[in-house]
């Protein structure tokens, strides 16, 4: 019943347009998911103990790409950069932190000098927005 | 029976179409049920969902 699939036929490129339909899908829930699950965790672990630190285990996943991220203290912050998309993470924090300049930056993503300082500036407000509704 | 008849079957409704196709990408749903490296049933059964979601909106 196997058969390769080249994309040639109708049908072919057809189901090749669902796969990749259903991947977007599957992919979307799931990140909702893992945010719910540790939007939970957090909440249960706060109530639990103080000695228990609930950022510990959250968050370990995220420092080991991310060294910066162990100096901030503000979690709020830190939540809210947890749920950005990786790019939109990358772009923030490289211009944040490291000062790097939009056309370095657009020379890196090749999103072109437009596509970087919107995404930047999609971000920030992002990262208002969910600090604002976390206070 | 190629894809886009399983497809249009599955749309309809016909239930053994849409156990072949979850049976066809049962993988793909594995795959992205696995949360730090260990299977997560209820988010298997979410992509379940999903899948059963995207058949009937897929527009052909």
């Amino acid at each position: 019943m196997w058969h390769k699939n080249n994309g040639k036929s109708e049908t072919e490129i057809m189901q090749n347009r669902f796969t990749a339909y259903l991947a977007t899908a599957v992919q979307r829930r799931r990140n909702d998911y893992i945010q719910q699950l540790d939007r939970r965790r957090q909440i249960e672990s706060l109530t639990e103990d103080f000695l228990f630190m609930p950022e510990c285990s959250i968050e370990q996943d995220m420092f080991l790409g991310l060294p910066i991220l162990m100096q901030l203290e503000d979690s709020v912050l830190l939540q809210a950069l947890k749920e950005l998309s990786e790019r939109e993470r990358y772009i923030f924090l490289a211009r944040v932190l490291d000062g790097k300049s939009f056309e370095t930056l657009a020379e890196e993503t090749e999103l072109g000098y437009k596509g970087v300082t919107a995404v930047y500036y999609r971000t920030a407000q992002k990262i208002r927005r969910k600090m604002e509704v976390t206070k | 029976m190629n894809f886009k008849e399983l497809l249009l079957q599955a749309k309809e409704g016909k239930e053994a179409a849409v156990i072949d196709l979850l049976e066809m990408y049962k993988p793909l749903l594995v795959k992205n049920a696995i949360v730090n490296n260990r299977f997560d049933e209820d988010l298997y059964q979410e992509l379940c969902i999903i899948l059963l979601k995207c058949i009937g909106q897929f527009r052909m």
